[in-house]
């Protein structure tokens, strides 16, 4: 397009030199102007007499230079239906990011859970962990969303959601839809968290990651950001899940708020987040983890339709720091009341406090590595003993990983990390810790 | 987990963390803003001729561009016509885990252009609000001739866009009608063929139209200086790291008096 723009431009500048010159050899010989008939253009005196151009050649050029710009017109027309059509174009924004892991686990059963691979008694395989492709539009003050999980099984719906936000003061937005729940670790996305999966803690509370419902976010001052929401209430977290032991309760609510502190190189994000909501019992026993009787299980008598609440609370805290190429530490912790159900003992609804955290440094090693190391604890019964527990998957699970990671090539980042996986052991059901230490090989592209 | 295993990986994280201290830099990139574009390779030139022994690579593509460019690795330093926005910075934090290092190297005024031809002379902020919003859509209303406003604008990755956004239309989106072109010379060169157009940029892009004074004010040093032309910003320098070895030696060298006299010859304002 530039080269013939500016073979026009030159055109209409040439021209009237070749022209030129041309009149001026036929004055210089005498030889009649070219008549070009059926183009001229006449023109009148006041007394309605014809005149005659000064020179034939004059009226020529006029005529090409009126055409060329002509042209020239009719070509910024289109250069700019053609910019319009670019500006729409570019509020289409496509991204995506393909997770491939090999992991070797130290027993049989140490992977995770792969529909695309139901081989059993195997230590170490291949895992397509992530194909994902977003696809947002970007208008002025709305977004729309969608992103989804590919593989060879079909297409997972991850994201769909829309998003507005009011101009005025550039404070309030709304998003509808099926997105991540308000908390650090849930929306840190794989594609930039360090760590392999995120910390236990985090799995339990927010499997899948993301629900179906709506959210304010209001941001009064910059550094200052405050969220609430609100979801259906499908119990397990991800909108697909619905449990049979559990009535309708509609909603659930959550809320986070974070603050960015700065002090000279050093950066201080601090943030609180919290759920509220209950799950209605549809069935006639509640275990309480908390009482004793959780040894040898007895039951506390409820109504269908009693509420047993389902708390928690968080703390955050990301702390960023400009030393020796830069470094992070980031953390958070959660306690509450989480209710499960009891699948192996029937109807039985399970309650109990938990506490959870984790905590992560990273190190830069120049701009192509990191290293990052990463301690992480999920006690689904904070509140009784070990010695009382008589579920091996009611145990505290301590985990510390370490990992390092390589970002030389373009939008390749690969990872390298060791999971060391401590169960507590007691006398009544597990008097071992399982050998269950888990490493990950990954390759991830992102664009 | 053996007592060694810990002590093996502790000297492995030392070494490591030991050895990016040393990093000789003999190779910069520079990367960002097109209204800086000019003035960097004016700099980088000056530099290199005194330091042969540095290679200094300098490309445009937007203020955006340069910060994404920062923070995926792929440049030292990113020019920047405006300041970093929350949400690029918290894209810094996550990968370098670094608030990032914001260096102001020189002062702009941005200029409004209008066509030689137009009799306005004079533009309060208000009405160039209002223009670029489509509140006002002919020149008759804000003194001039009755034709209607042609409206020219950067490009959304450009920081001058950003920053006119920002700081003349407070936060209110473009008129649906305004045309985004690449580069401020682009935008020079639209408003200088129509008679009807108006459009925004650098005072070093400023020729072959008139600059429309603001408030009452020419956009010329003095008033860019004692702050009463009203559109003035700082350009800015951004690095993830505090700067080391010779990326140190070079900004100490730009916010010296060589390089401060640069900013002046290129038709900005130094900040020393």
């Amino acid at each position: 397009m530039k080269r013939f723009i500016t073979a026009l431009v030159f055109t209409a500048f040439a021209f009237p030199f070749v022209t030129w010159g041309q009149d001026v050899v036929r004055r210089e010989t005498g030889a009649p102007p070219t008549r070009e008939s059926g183009n001229t253009i006449e023109t009148r005196n006041l007394s309605g007499q014809v005149e005659q151009p000064a020179f034939q050649g004059d009226e020529e050029l006029r005529k090409k230079v009126e055409e060329i710009t002509s042209r020239l017109d009719a070509m910024d027309e289109t250069v700019k239906e053609l910019g319009n059509d670019r500006d729409a174009l570019k509020r289409i924004k496509i991204s995506g990011y393909l997770q491939v892991n090999f992991e070797k686990s130290e027993k049989q059963t140490g992977l995770a859970t792969d529909p695309y691979d139901t081989r059993d008694y195997i230590k170490g395989r291949f895992r397509l962990r992530r194909s994902r492709i977003k696809v947002q539009y970007d208008g002025k003050t709305t977004t729309m969303v969608v992103q989804g999980d590919y593989s060879n099984a079909g297409v997972t719906l991850k994201d769909a959601y829309l998003e507005f936000a009011e101009p005025w003061l550039n404070v309030f937005s709304l998003r509808f839809g099926v997105f991540n729940r308000p908390v650090f670790e849930v929306e840190t996305s794989s594609s930039v968290r360090e760590s392999p999966e995120r910390s236990r803690v985090i799995q339990t509370l927010y499997p899948g990651e993301r629900d179906l419902g709506a959210m304010l976010t209001v941001t009064p001052m910059e550094g200052l950001n405050l969220q609430l929401a609100a979801f259906n209430n499908t119990f397990k977290g991800t909108f697909s899940q619905q449990s049979p032991n559990f009535g309708r309760e509609p909603l659930y609510m959550m809320g986070r708020l974070t603050k960015s502190f700065a002090f000279g190189d050093l950066g201080v994000d601090l943030g609180v987040h919290g759920r509220i909501g209950n799950v209605r019992a549809n069935t006639y026993r509640v275990l309480e983890s908390d009482r004793p009787t959780n040894a040898a299980p007895d039951s506390v008598s409820v109504r269908v339709g009693d509420a047993i609440p389902r708390n928690w609370f968080g703390v955050e805290a990301q702390l960023y720091y400009d030393f020796l190429g830069g470094m992070k530490l980031i953390g958070e912790y959660i306690i509450g009341s989480d209710v499960d159900e009891l699948s192996s003992s029937g109807n039985v609804i399970r309650k109990r406090h938990f506490a959870g955290f984790y905590a992560m440094l990273v190190k830069n090693i120049g701009t192509d590595f990191q290293i990052a190391l990463k301690y992480d604890s999920y006690n689904p019964n904070a509140t009784i003993g070990e010695d009382v527990i008589n579920d091996p998957n009611e145990l505290r699970v301590d985990t510390f990983g370490v990992g390092l990671l390589n970002y030389t090539f373009p939008n390749v980042r690969l990872t390298l990390w060791y999971d060391v996986v401590s169960t507590k052991t007691n006398e009544r059901i597990l008097t071992e810790d399982p050998k269950d230490n888990l490493l990950t090989f990954r390759a991830q592209y992102k664009f | 987990m053996s007592r060694s295993f810990v002590t093996n990986a502790l000297s492995f994280l030392a070494i490591l963390i030991f050895a990016a201290g040393f990093g000789a830099v003999e190779k910069i990139t520079v990367k960002g803003s097109d209204t800086m574009v000019i003035l960097a390779q004016r700099w980088a030139e000056r530099y290199m001729a005194k330091h042969p022994n540095v290679s200094i690579q300098v490309t445009g593509g937007g203020s955006g561009t340069g910060i994404s460019a920062l923070i995926n690795g792929s440049t030292d330093i990113c020019n920047s016509s405006r300041p970093m926005k929350q949400s690029e910075l918290k894209k810094l934090k996550e990968r370098f885990g670094t608030l990032g290092v914001e260096i102001p190297c020189a002062k702009d005024g941005l200029s409004i252009y209008l066509n030689e031809s137009n009799p306005v002379e004079n533009l309060t902020i208000d009405q160039i609000r209002a223009i670029y919003t489509a509140r006002v859509t002919n020149w008759k209303e804000v003194g001039g001739k009755d034709a209607k406003i042609v409206l020219y604008s950067r490009e959304n990755n450009s920081g001058t866009y950003v920053y006119f956004k920002d700081n003349v239309l407070k936060g209110a989106d473009y008129a649906p009608s305004c045309q985004n072109l690449p580069g401020t010379a682009a935008v020079v060169n639209a408003v200088a063929k129509d008679p009807n157009g108006i459009g925004y940029g650098g005072a070093a892009y400023g020729k072959g139209i008139k600059e429309a004074k603001v408030n009452g004010y020419a956009p010329t040093k003095e008033n860019i200086a004692n702050g009463k032309y009203p559109i003035t910003r700082y350009l800015y320098m951004y690095l993830r790291n505090k700067p080391t070895g010779e990326i140190k030696r070079y900004i100490d060298w730009i916010l010296g008096p060589e390089g401060q006299a640069i900013v002046s010859e290129v038709g900005y304002f130094p900040i020393r």
